[in-house]
């Protein structure tokens, strides 16, 4: 996924805040679930056995494959704060991503770049292959209006509590 | 409790990560983006002849 490349923690549970990683592999793994299987919390057993029947094949890995990587890069182009993280160079500075990471302006980051957010991001490319896959460009195209930022109103008393 | 320096004004939020908020927040998003809500759409059809107002009480 382009707002990730060489951005995923491989090993460690939490992409810390000095880190220059904005997801764990645990994390897009949770992605890749929901966004299969439309449901992130299956276990892991039950996951292995509906990911074999999904992708039981090399054209059938290529095509599931190809479809979420197709979502995630239109997606990243669509919302403008992973755009951003996108398109920063290899070697910015690690202040630079925690700046727009954890931007204050935005109550301190933005769902999008949180497990969470990625879930739901996985959730809805789940539901749009399912039902709207001949126009599901358009409404990921749409995910870019949404306002992402923790503070905003959309989140409130769902998945953004105050600490 | 002490404030720090130089920081802004604003209360610390935190992002929850179990199901029900985040179904919720999905939801949410579905709409924004001209999706209709997966509750809603699967919730089981409302049994019309249950929901109409009796012609007495609508007369009211």
């Amino acid at each position: 996924m382009s707002a990730a490349a060489g951005r995923i923690e491989p090993a460690s549970k939490t992409a810390g805040k000095n880190s220059p990683k904005l997801y764990t592999a645990n994390q897009v793994r949770s992605f890749l679930k929901e966004f299969l299987t439309g449901s992130w919390q299956l276990a892991d057993d039950e996951f292995e056995n509906r990911a074999q029947r999904l992708l039981s094949t090399d054209e059938k890995f290529e095509h599931e494959m190809g479809k979420a990587v197709g979502y995630i890069n239109r997606v990243t182009e669509a919302i403008p704060v992973l755009r951003e993280l996108a398109h920063l160079k290899a070697d910015a500075p690690v202040s630079k991503v925690a700046e727009i990471r954890d931007d204050p302006a935005a109550g301190g980051g933005h769902v999008c770049v949180s497990a969470t957010g990625l879930v739901i991001l996985g959730r809805i490319g789940h539901d749009l292959f399912e039902r709207h896959s001949g126009d599901w460009q358009t409404f990921a195209d749409r995910l870019g209006t949404v306002q992402w930022q923790k503070s905003a109103q959309i989140w409130e008393n769902n998945v953004v509590v105050p600490l | 409790m002490m404030k720090r320096k130089g920081k802004p004004d604003q209360p610390a939020l935190r992002i929850l990560q179990s199901a029900n908020p985040i179904s919720r927040a999905a939801d949410l998003v579905r709409v924004e983006i001209g999706l209709r809500p997966v509750d809603i759409a699967l919730a089981p059809q409302a049994d019309p002849q249950r929901e109409s107002v009796p012609p007495a009480l609508a007369a009211v």
